[in-house]
C-alpha cells in the first residue's frame, strides 16, 4: 500500500516534468523558427500539455497531503510556507538575473526569458496546488457529511475549469469575470470552516498567525508575477494565466486571510478555550482512572482531587457515610476535621440537608447561623451529595476564600465528575460483594465437606440390611444420623434434627454427634440415653434451640428392639409376617425443650421384638413436610403408604422408591428443609 | 409472610398470628412475646387459627418463653390451632408445657378458673 502510493506520486512527478519540458520545448521551437515561416503547432496540443502539467501537480499534492495521518496544523502551514518560500527565492533570483543580463550578450534573449518564465509559472503552480490541498485538510477538519459534499462539488468544479483552457479565453474577457466572481463568493463561504482553530493553544495560534501572514505575502508576490509579467513577450502557452489557476489562487488567498483574521480575533479568548480543553481532558483522565479502579478509597481520592482542582478551591472535604450515618471515610484538604464538623453542624441547624441535595452558599456569612462560621477564612461554600445506585453515601464540600466563588459551569462539571464516580463506586461495591459471596461460597463448601465427614459410612452387617439417604437443603444442614456397633451383638442408631438452619444448625449437629458417641459406649437404654443427652445439650444449646432425636438399640441376640423418641417423628415399622405397617406411637419431648425440670417424666421407652424380614423406617420432618407448589405437605400417611407398598424390597430400593415419590410430589419446588431417611431391614 | 396483630382486652393480651412462622418471620413473634414478658402481662392468649405452618425456629420461640412466663406468673396459652400445627406441637412435646385450647372461649374460661 505504501509502496503503491510512492510509485503513483513518482508517476505524477515524472508526468509533470515531461509536460513542462514539452511546453518549454514547443515555445522554444516557435521562437526559434523564422517569423516569416512559422512552424505550425496546433493549439490543442499546447493546451493538452498545459493541462497535463496542471493536473499532475495537483494530483501529486492531493495524494501527498491527503494521506497525512496525524494532522499537525502548525507543521502543515510551516511546510506550505517553506515550499512557497523556495518558489519565491527562485523567482527573485531570476528577476535579479534579468536585471543584470544584457540582451545583447545573448544570441536569442527571448528563448532564455521564455524558459525563465516557465520556471516561474511552475513554481507558482506548485505553491497553489500545495496550498489548495493543505487548506482542504483544514476546511474538512471535523467535517460533516454536508460539508464533505459541498467540498467535493467545489473541487470537481475547479478541475472542470481546466477544460476552459481549450477555449483560450483572455482574462479581460467578460466571461472570465463572470466565472471568477461566483467562485470567489463560493470560496468565501467555504473558507468559514475553521474548526481547527479552537484546538490550538495560545502559542500555536501565534505561530499560525505568523505563518499565514507569510503565506499571504508570498501569494501576493506570486500574484504580482501573474499580473505584471511582461505581456509584450508573446507567450504562446501560459500555465498560470487561466481560470483554473486564478480560482485556486482566489481560494487560497481568501482562506489565508479569513483564518488569519479569525485567529487574530480568537487570541484574547484563547485562554478560555484552553481551560475548557483542560477540563475535558481532566474529566477524561479522571473517568479512565476511576473506571479501572477497584479500590473505593482511591476512587474517592481521585474524585476529590479532580473536584478540588477544577474549582480551584481553597479547602474542602469528602466524606463517606454508612447506613447508620457513621463516617467511614473522610478526606480533608486545608481544613481540619473539627472545622468540617462545625460547618456541617451549622448547615444542619439551618435545615440544609447536605446528603440529599446540593447546596451553594454564595456568601457564607449570610447563611442561617452563619455568624458561627465567621472565624473561618471561607466566604463561599458548595456541597454536593454523593450517591451510589440511588443510595446516599456521603457528601463533598468545597470552600473558597472569595464570595460567590462557584460558577454554574464549574458546578455542572463537578456534578458530571460525581455522576461518573458514583457509577464507579457502585461497580466497585458490586465487585467486592461478588468477591465476598465467592469467598463465603468456598467457606461453605469446606463446611459441607467437614460436615459430611461427621456422618458415618454405614457398613453392612450380617444381621441387618441398612441404607441411608441424607441431603441438606443448603450447603450444610441440621439433620443427623449415626450408627455404633458393639461386638456384633448390639447396634445403636440415632436419627436427629437440630432446630434452625444452615451453619448454626450444623454446629449444634456436631455437638450432638459428640454427645451420641460419648453416651453410646455406656450401652444405656434409649430413654435413659435421652435423659443424659438432654442434660448435656441443655448446657450448650442457646435459648430457643432444641434437638429432636430418635434413638434405637437393637439386640440381635435377644431379637429385641428398644426405641425412644425425643420430639422426633415417630418411626414406622413394617411386620413381614402380617404385612402391616404402623407408626411406633410413644411419648417423648425434644432435647433442650425442658432444661431444668424432670425430663425423664416426658420420655417413654418402647421395646419391640422383631422377626426376620421386618423393616423399620426412620426419617426427619423434612420428608413429611416436603411441600408441593400448592403448599400441600407430603404428610405422614403418604410416607407410611409408600413405605408399606415397597416394604418387601431391600433397604436401598425402599429408600429410592420413597425419594422418587417425594420428588414426584414436590415437582420443581426446591427443598426447604434437610432430607434424611434410614431404612433398617432385619435379616 | 407473617402478620401479627395484638389486641388488649382488660388484662388479657390477645395475639393474632396469621401466615407462616418460619426462621425469618419468627423474629417478629419473638419481639412481641419479649415485649409481653417485659410488661409482665397477666395473660397472653395466642390465636393460631390462621397459622398455616410452623418451623422448628417458630417452635423455638414459643419454647423459649415458657419458663419466663412461668416465672412472671403470666397465664399463657394457644388456641384455634389447625390439626397439622397441633401435631407439630404434640410431636415435640410442647403440648405438655403450653396449654392448647380449641376456642378462645375455652382459653378464657380456663384462665378464669385459674
Amino acid at each position: 500500500m505504501h509502496n503503491n502510493k510512492k510509485n503513483i506520486s513518482r508517476g505524477y512527478i515524472a508526468l509533470a516534468i515531461l509536460a513542462w519540458i514539452s511546453i518549454s520545448g514547443i515555445e522554444i521551437i516557435q521562437l526559434m523558427s523564422d517569423t516569416s515561416l512559422p512552424i505550425y503547432i496546433p493549439n490543442v496540443l499546447k493546451s493538452v500539455c498545459v493541462n497535463i502539467f496542471l493536473v499532475s501537480v495537483m494530483l501529486f499534492f492531493k495524494l501527498e497531503i491527503g494521506t497525512i495521518q496525524h494532522l499537525n496544523f502548525r507543521e502543515l502551514l510551516w511546510k506550505t510556507f517553506l515550499t512557497s518560500a523556495v518558489g519565491i527565492l527562485v523567482i527573485t533570483l531570476i528577476k535579479l538575473a534579468f536585471s543584470y543580463i544584457d540582451d545583447a550578450l545573448i544570441e536569442n534573449p527571448h528563448i532564455v526569458k521564455s524558459v525563465f518564465y516557465n520556471i516561474n509559472a511552475a513554481s507558482a503552480t506548485i505553491f497553489l496546488a500545495n496550498s489548495f490541498y493543505v487548506f482542504k485538510r483544514l476546511v474538512l477538519y471535523q467535517k460533516t457529511r454536508r460539508l464533505q459534499k459541498i467540498w467535493s462539488f467545489f473541487e470537481t468544479c475547479i478541475y472542470g475549469l481546466i477544460l476552459l483552457n481549450f477555449l483560450e479565453i483572455s482574462h479581460f474577457n467578460s466571461i472570465f469575470i463572470w466565472i471568477a466572481a461566483p467562485f470567489a463568493f463560493w470560496s468565501i463561504i467555504i473558507s468559514f470552516n475553521l474548526r481547527w482553530i479552537p484546538y490550538l493553544n495560545f502559542n500555536q495560534k501565534w505561530q499560525c498567525i505568523l505563518l499565514l501572514f507569510l503565506i499571504m505575502a508570498i501569494s501576493i508576490i506570486f500574484f504580482d508575477f501573474y499580473w505584471d509579467y511582461e505581456h509584450n513577450i508573446a507567450h504562446t502557452i501560459d500555465i498560470t494565466q487561466n481560470l483554473f489557476s486564478l480560482n485556486i489562487f482566489i481560494f487560497t488567498f481568501l482562506y489565508c486571510l479569513i483564518s488569519f483574521l479569525v485567529l487574530l480575533f480568537n487570541l484574547p479568548t484563547s485562554s478560555v478555550f484552553e481551560q475548557k480543553f483542560e477540563e475535558v481532558l481532566g474529566f477524561q483522565k479522571m473517568s479512565q482512572t476511576i473506571q479501572l479502579e477497584k479500590d473505593e478509597t482511591k476512587i474517592y481520592n481521585v474524585l476529590f482531587k479532580s473536584c478540588f482542582n477544577t474549582v480551584a478551591a481553597n479547602a474542602g472535604w469528602l466524606e463517606i457515610i454508612d447506613e447508620k450515618w457513621n463516617i467511614s471515610n473522610l478526606i480533608t484538604e486545608s481544613v481540619t476535621r473539627d472545622v468540617v464538623f462545625k460547618i456541617k453542624t451549622t448547615l444542619r441547624k439551618g435545615g440544609i440537608k447536605i446528603y440529599s441535595e446540593s447546596y451553594l452558599a454564595k456568601n457564607l456569612a449570610k447563611v442561617a447561623h452563619g455568624e458561627e462560621l465567621k472565624y473561618f477564612p471561607f466566604n463561599s461554600l458548595l456541597t454536593i451529595p454523593l450517591y451510589s445506585n440511588g443510595e446516599r453515601i456521603g457528601s463533598i464540600g468545597l470552600l473558597k476564600n472569595v464570595k460567590d466563588g462557584f460558577d454554574k459551569e464549574i458546578i455542572d462539571i463537578i456534578k458530571t465528575y460525581i455522576a461518573q464516580a458514583s457509577v464507579s463506586i457502585h461497580n466497585s461495591r458490586l465487585m467486592n460483594k461478588a468477591l465476598d459471596n465467592e469467598r463465603n461460597r468456598v467457606k461453605l463448601s469446606v463446611a459441607r465437606t467437614m460436615q459430611q465427614r461427621l456422618l458415618p459410612k454405614i457398613v453392612d452387617n450380617k444381621n441387618i440390611d441398612i441404607a441411608v439417604y441424607y441431603e441438606p437443603a443448603e450447603e450444610v444442614g441440621g439433620d443427623y444420623y449415626d450408627y455404633v456397633e458393639s461386638h456384633n451383638k448390639t447396634v445403636s442408631i440415632a436419627v436427629g434434627d437440630v432446630s434452625g438452619k444452615s451453619t448454626s444448625a450444623a454446629f449444634n449437629m456436631a455437638q450432638l454427634k459428640g454427645v451420641f458417641h460419648t453416651l453410646a459406649d455406656f450401652e444405656l437404654a434409649p430413654d435413659n440415653f435421652l435423659c443424659y443427652a438432654n442434660r448435656a445439650l441443655s448446657k450448650c444449646l442457646e435459648k430457643g434451640s432444641f434437638v429432636t432425636l430418635i434413638v434405637l438399640h437393637i439386640d440381635f441376640h435377644r431379637k429385641m428392639l428398644q426405641i425412644a423418641r425425643a420430639g422426633h417423628c415417630p418411626a414406622i415399622l413394617h411386620r413381614a409376617e402380617t404385612d402391616t405397617t404402623d407408626f411406633i406411637e410413644q411419648e417423648g419431648m425434644g432435647l433442650g425443650v425442658i432444661r431444668t425440670a424432670h425430663y425423664e417424666n416426658f420420655v417413654e421407652k418402647v421395646s419391640i421384638p422383631f422377626k426376620s424380614g421386618d423393616s423399620l423406617l426412620l426419617y426427619t420432618d423434612g420428608i413429611t413436610e416436603a411441600r408441593d407448589n400448592k403448599l400441600e405437605e407430603f404428610g405422614y400417611e403418604n410416607l407410611k403408604e409408600v413405605f408399606h407398598k415397597n416394604a418387601k424390597c431391600n433397604s436401598e430400593e425402599i429408600i429410592t422408591k420413597i425419594r422418587n415419590e417425594v420428588s414426584k410430589f414436590t415437582g420443581n419446588r426446591a427443598a426447604e428443609d434437610d432430607y434424611t431417611m434410614m431404612v433398617i431391614k432385619f435379616n | 409472610m407473617l402478620e401479627i396483630t395484638t389486641l388488649r382486652n382488660d388484662n388479657i393480651l390477645l395475639i393474632d398470628i396469621c401466615g407462616d412462622l418460619d426462621a425469618s418471620s419468627s423474629i417478629k413473634l419473638d419481639k412481641v412475646l419479649d415485649e409481653a414478658k417485659n410488661n409482665k402481662e397477666k395473660s397472653v392468649l395466642i390465636n393460631c387459627a390462621k397459622l398455616n405452618y410452623i418451623s422448628s425456629a417458630g417452635l423455638g420461640v414459643f419454647m423459649s418463653y415458657i419458663e419466663d412466663y412461668k416465672q412472671n406468673g403470666t397465664y399463657f396459652c394457644l388456641y384455634g390451632l389447625s390439626e397439622k400445627v397441633k401435631n407439630v406441637f404434640a410431636l415435640l412435646g410442647l403440648e405438655k408445657l403450653i396449654k392448647i385450647f380449641n376456642t378462645e372461649d375455652d382459653a378464657r374460661n380456663a384462665n378464669n378458673v385459674n
